[in-house]
């Protein structure tokens, strides 16, 4: 950074990295630039075409690579949970071991039990959607600087998007016996319901009050943990393959 | 319960709502208060109180809560209507439901314009339940509270539920409210409501429904439900609901389908896309025979990207090896680039036997990508041809390593 033209005092001080400093910039000096080509004629319109759908918030247009990447990050994740799940499962009901013998086939298991373990993971998926969108609010709102005070409409809006999902998914979650899933839906709720009541302009000290609350529950913590374990619940027998 | 916080709420609660009716609670008030107080004074206790109250309502000392929020509602300032909110949630959570219920009436009465009600009746709807008492979805208002009402009905009585659901499903109620209608529906054992879904999956619904119910089938998972997503994916009309039937079976875990519409589909994009699936879904040996069979250069890049994203470096590294078009050995060799020092080796014997200054460039940038330093010294090092040496040399000059600018010196000393 230094050699172009960021100041660092340390360099006024320490001969050893201004000798340093001096090879690095030779080596610089003499390299060639590699030639940057001019953009094509239709760049614009192909850059506005992937940007302009994001600004819309629509989806459009081919999926990057990152995105099958990403992905195949939770494919696997699934994957391996669901194996794990199972021979757990199998392990219990005396079964043969080794992991072939773990995938239980649907068709084998009771229906009712089948159907049930569907809607449970029904509702571990839309909780983990759930807790992500929480996070990203809290975590806005704990980053803010509350010196000013803050236009926290969006996050506002959110939350009050978000309280009515809530409870319904604790009242589900209770029924369903998931207590840590309807626990932390429990903590979120008065906070999400806070934000939601803030005003749209929120003061220095409602700000930090958010952000004392939020710190001193260990939500933004609390979210990420459970929502791992939702995941890697809510991913079990579905990955099993049919090949 | 402490007995006495219970009687100091519900004083609170009956007089708000006796003096609010009254239309004489402020001179009530200004009678308990001297006027000692002034206006910024009584904005900071009430403040005060408030944040209190929300930090007791953190640590779960519910009495305490009752305590704060009755003393803030007292006060009767700009968060008086939260204060009466947080009082009732607070009880609720003490058991005592009687007296939540009472002063979530008593806040519908002081405060008939607050922006506190929906949650209040959100609230109210709860405790009735832990009471035992039905609450009719006819009764409320705000559809999001209705909604909780048909939640609690379909456990109760989904016969009755199903209808006011459908009705949500299918009318014109915002997208929000039918995602959390959708949500309840799933959540029934009812067949009728599988058969909702199933319809609404089919198109039956806004689109919006559709991608839902679609992506519901997936996570749920079993052969009835992949038979019903391909049921879906023939007969959609629209790309956009075949992408998410693909999505779907991916996430249920149907790579036998997903490779039928991997070989098959006639929309180029759409069999691009299943191809990708297998790769997320590390099939690939179902990606290799596939690209041994296939012809046209796109589906064969797709088929690389694919192989890239299940991490298999061996087929990869076969088609930098024997691959006939250049172009695609020429981005199999960058892939192989992205995939990290291990296909270092490889990339060195590609470069080693390879006469083509194409490929020997792409090697160069793959070893650049994956910030390897040390190979590019040791293939500058032998590189003879002047212009490849130039782009090793200016791939180094770049890449921030020690190593890179000692060796750079060290050929600067030369001259």
């Amino acid at each position: 950074m230094s050699y172009y033209g960021e100041r660092f005092e340390h360099l006024d001080e320490c001969d050893e990295c201004r000798a340093e400093l001096g090879r690095i910039a030779e080596v610089l000096d003499r390299v060639e630039a590699p030639e940057v080509p001019e953009p094509d004629a239709d760049y614009e319109s192909r850059v506005w075409q992937r940007l302009s759908w994001r600004l819309r918030g629509e989806k459009r247009g081919r999926p990057p690579l990152t995105r099958w990447i990403a992905a195949a990050a939770v494919f696997a994740t699934a994957f391996f949970a669901g194996l794990l799940w199972n021979k757990n499962a199998n392990r219990q009901a005396v079964q043969p071991a080794g992991i072939a013998a773990t995938a239980t086939p649907a068709a084998a298991q009771p229906a009712s039990t089948s159907n049930q373990q569907q809607r449970d993971r029904i509702l571990l998926v839309v909780v983990s959607d759930h807790f992500d969108q929480s996070e990203r609010i809290l975590v806005e709102l704990t980053n803010l600087k509350p010196q000013e005070g803050a236009d926290i409409t969006a996050e506002r809006q959110r939350a009050q998007g978000l309280l009515a999902s809530n409870r319904l998914y604790r009242r589900t979650a209770e029924g369903r016996g998931e207590e840590s899933v309807a626990t932390l839906l429990d903590e979120l709720e008065p906070v999400l319901l806070q934000i939601a009541h803030s005003p749209s302009r929120a003061s220095a000290e409602e700000i930090r009050a958010i952000q004392k609350r939020v710190e001193a529950k260990g939500l933004v913590l609390k979210l990420r943990v459970v929502r791992a374990d939702v995941r890697a619940k809510s991913t079990t027998n579905p990955q099993q393959p049919n090949v | 319960m402490n007995v006495w916080k219970t009687v100091a709420a519900c004083m609170v609660a009956a007089f708000l709502s006796g003096t609010a009716l009254a239309g004489g609670w402020e001179s009530w008030f200004a009678g308990t208060e001297p006027g000692s107080e002034t206006r910024s004074e009584r904005l900071e206790r009430e403040s005060d109180l408030y944040q209190d109250g929300m930090d007791a309502i953190d640590d779960e000392e519910w009495d305490n809560a009752v305590r704060l929020f009755s003393k803030c509602a007292e006060l009767k300032g700009k968060r008086a209507d939260g204060a009466l909110y947080w009082t009732a949630y607070a009880l609720n959570k003490m058991g005592s439901k009687e007296q939540a219920l009472q002063m979530i009436a008593a806040l519908k009465k002081a405060y008939p314009a607050s922006q506190w009600l929906d949650d209040a009746d959100a609230l109210q709807v709860e405790v009735r339940e832990h009471r035992g008492q039905r609450v009719r979805p006819s009764e409320v208002d705000d559809e999001e509270v209705k909604l909780m009402a048909i939640h609690s009905l379909m456990n109760t009585d989904p016969e009755r539920a199903f209808p006011l659901l459908e009705k949500i499903l299918k009318g014109p109620s915002s997208k929000k409210v039918k995602e959390g209608a959708m949500f309840v529906l799933s959540q029934s054992s009812s067949p009728r409501a599988q058969a909702l879904i199933g319809d609404l999956a089919k198109g039956g619904g806004s689109p919006e429904l559709q991608k839902q119910a679609v992506h519901y089938l997936g996570v749920a998972g079993g052969e009835r439900n992949r038979q019903l997503l391909l049921e879906v994916y023939n007969s959609a009309k629209s790309r956009d609901a075949k992408e998410e039937v693909l999505n779907a079976l991916m996430v249920s875990g149907d790579r036998a389908r997903i490779l039928a519409a991997a070989k098959t589909e006639k929309d180029q994009e759409l069999r691009e896309d299943a191809i990708r699936l297998l790769g997320v879904m590390g099939a690939r040996s179902d990606l290799s025979a596939m690209y041994a069979s296939e012809t046209a250069r796109n589906v064969r890049e797709a088929i690389i990207d694919a192989m890239f994203i299940a991490g298999d470096v061996d087929h990869i590294s076969e088609i930098a090896k024997s691959e006939r078009d250049s172009e695609i050995r020429m981005e199999a060799i960058r892939k192989l680039g992205i995939m990290g020092k291990r296909t270092a080796p490889m990339l060195l014997t590609l470069y080693a036997t390879e006469s083509s200054v194409d490929i020997k460039e792409a090697v160069i940038d793959g070893l650049f990508v994956q910030g390897n330093a040390r190979a590019l010294i040791d293939l500058s090092k032998k590189e003879t041809n002047r212009s490849l040496k130039r782009e090793i040399l200016q791939k180094l000059s770049v890449m921030g390593n020690k190593e890179a600018i000692d060796y750079m010196l060290e050929i600067l000393n030369e001259d």
